[in-house]
């Protein structure tokens, strides 16, 4: 009987430091084989272990196209991630997964208009999706990825962010709450971007990832434009240990946000009774 | 199984049976503990069974999913190795287990196995089990309600071997291939059942029915709490008396929510193990950035009932209920909010005006 508890060791390839909290980790596992079958889809995530702290749940940040290593973006805040913040280059960590069976449908999708919304440290399980859109960027129809933060200094992905910005495949925004002397872009929340943008209700699937308030605001913002509950993507996150069903911590209702979700489409969200 | 699983056996026969298998087996039963109170525990000698046993207020779930359990081993210098910790592959038969903590089983063994992922350390255990219930004939306690859960006092699945007590002698209902196997094994003599003992064995049944209390709400508590439509002021209520001690959920035999932690065994070793959870507690859903969506009691008593009541729930696992009425909540809660008293008050005062929409 296999054991779901059991992880696969990973090597720590590279590390990018993102901005003063978070960092991201490049990872690859150690074994060949695992490494040869790993597969995942975007808004999936693993379960990291430090070992002789604990495993906490992060959504996996690269493109599932690319195939020789993975990444993780992780902002360091409890007692994992610090420890994992701690950790260089050839230091190896546990890795369970791909886990999640709810993720961000794209080939769905096809055609459409997609909206990307992201918040702060939301924007790395998004990356997962916004990067193979670019790849197939011919499937899709208008592309927009708006992008808030607290202030300057907590962007993350800022080359990316840069390269975004100046790309003709797609329409960038962003903003931060509160700016420093150097910025001179838009300063206010996130939901500020959709009055700059022309959305087209009955033809686009908008995508969502940030902290509870934000995604709430966004979910508001983004019916009051017309946009069907079906067509409002989200993560949901909770606390959770196993990652697989078991532990119980992350359920919501009937439902556990580690093996149906983390992703829901709002009409899934609205179902949900403590949702 | 048919009519043909139904054996006769004496209790003396089936005494020399048990002290058989003592060697080749861990015989769990139950014994009386100090305060004339029943515990479920390993046996050296049948004399230890305590045949007037009640319920034992600890959960049987103990001896699958371990209060604390280790499950990985790793160093902590050098190159990183992770080793499953093994769990024992001894073999234990659960004897005089009751209907509604059978029924408990019944539904952990699917839960451990959903999503398509098996949690092997609950399994080998489970699966080097064999469960000899004994039916209930009077409630052994006023607290028990399993007859508003479909979960006793009388089984038609989930044991191994069902007996029913008719005096001098047990009928043995076969459940499964294991405990037809244990008869074999164990040589006990059996003799089919009469006409006549299976005529007793439906009286007993009929009489086993009167005997405990319908508790008539159930079903519309479940059908509330589905509904959401429980008003907010008694859960307000619930949680202004809850002191989130957890006693219900531990206590209970469909609880199985486990947090997961390392622990630094020398400077070389760590472990990482588990332990049981409860969603009662404050930090039970607290992130690491503070968010903490059930911070309060209220929000934590309705995730419970939740769980426990909601037709989704019941749906998802088979038509299980999230509660087998075997009262441990009654006995345990220091603030009586145990599922019938919880039900109780929904039906009497806290249902929404949209009730009508039903």
């Amino acid at each position: 009987m296999a054991n779901i508890y059991l992880p696969d060791i990973a090597v720590i390839k590279d590390i990018i430091q993102e901005t003063s909290d978070t960092k991201t980790f490049v990872l690859e596992f150690r074994d060949s084989k695992i490494k040869k079958a790993f597969e995942f889809k975007s808004g999936q995530f693993v379960e990291v272990s430090v070992f002789g702290v604990g495993e906490v749940p992060i959504g996996i940040s690269s493109n599932p196209l690319k195939k020789e290593n993975f990444e993780i973006t992780v902002r360091a805040v409890g007692s994992v991630t610090n420890v994992l913040h701690q950790k260089g280059i050839g230091d190896e960590i546990g890795i369970r997964g791909p886990l999640g069976n709810g993720t961000f449908p794209v080939d769905e999708m096809t055609g459409k208009d997609i909206l990307i919304i992201g918040g702060g440290i939301g924007l790395p399980p998004l990356r997962s999706l916004i990067l193979p859109i670019l790849d197939n960027r011919k499937k899709f129809g208008k592309f927009t990825i708006l992008y808030g933060a607290r202030t300057p200094g907590d962007r993350v992905y800022k080359n990316l962010l840069k390269k975004w910005s100046e790309s003709p495949k797609v329409e960038f925004h962003e903003t931060v709450d509160v700016a420093d002397d150097g910025w001179t872009g838009n300063v206010g929340v996130v939901t500020i971007l959709l009055d700059e943008i022309e959305i087209d209700p009955n033809n686009t699937a908008a995508y969502t990832c940030g902290p509870p308030i934000m995604i709430k605001f966004v979910i508001q913002e983004l019916l009051k434009r017309g946009l069907p509950e079906d067509m409002i993507i989200s993560t949901l996150e909770r606390y959770m240990k196993c990652g697989v069903g078991k532990c119980g911590h992350c359920a919501i209702g009937h439902k556990y946000i580690c093996t149906d979700g983390p992703v829901f489409s709002y009409k899934e969200i609205k179902a949900l009774p403590e949702g | 199984m048919g009519a043909e699983s139904k054996k006769i056996l004496s209790k003396k026969e089936l005494a020399a049976a048990l002290n058989n298998v003592m060697g080749k087996m861990d015989v769990i039963a139950p014994t009386k503990g100090i305060e004339g109170e029943t515990h479920f525990q390993s046996i050296k000698s049948t004399n230890e069974i305590y045949w007037e046993y009640t319920h034992d207020l600890y959960p049987i779930k103990y001896l699958f999913s371990n209060q604390e359990e280790d499950l990985l081993k790793f160093n902590l210098n050098g190159r990183l190795d992770i080793k499953e910790v093994s769990v024992p592959r001894r073999k234990m038969l659960v004897f005089g287990i009751r209907s509604c903590d059978v029924k408990a089983l019944e539904y952990t063994d699917i839960f451990y196995s959903g999503f398509d992922f098996k949690d092997s350390y609950y399994f080998k255990k489970r699966e080097n089990s064999i469960l000899i219930s004994i039916a209930c004939i009077k409630p052994p306690l006023d607290s028990c309600f399993c007859i508003c859960t479909n979960s006793g006092p009388f089984l038609e699945s989930g044991f191994d071997i069902q007996l029913v007590d008719l005096g001098n002698k047990f009928l043995a209902d076969i459940g499964t291939k294991k405990g037809e196997a244990f008869l074999k094994d164990a040589k006990v003599k059996t003799s089919n059942a009469t006409k006549r003992d299976l005529e007793k064995v439906e009286n007993l049944k009929t009489e086993a029915d009167e005997y405990f209390e319908t508790v008539g709400y159930f079903a519309k508590g479940i059908i509330q709490v589905t509904g959401s439509k429980v008003k907010e002021k008694l859960w307000e209520d619930f949680g202004d008396r809850c002191i989130s001690c957890g006693s219900c959920t531990h206590l209970c035999p469909m609880c199985t929510c486990f947090d997961v932690y390392d622990r630094i065994e020398d400077e070389n070793i760590g472990i990482r193990s588990r332990c049981w959870d409860s969603c009662q507690y404050w930090g039970y859903t607290k992130e690491a950035s503070g968010h903490n969506p059930r911070a309060e009691a209220k929000d934590r008593i309705k995730r419970r009932c939740y769980h426990k009541l909601s037709y989704y729930y019941m749906k998802a696992n088979n038509n299980f209920h999230g509660c087998v009425g075997c009262g441990r909540c009654v006995i345990g809660c220091p603030v009586s909010l145990d599922i019938p008293s919880i039900l109780k008050r929904i039906r009497r005062e806290g249902i929404t005006e949209a009730e009508e929409l039903i």
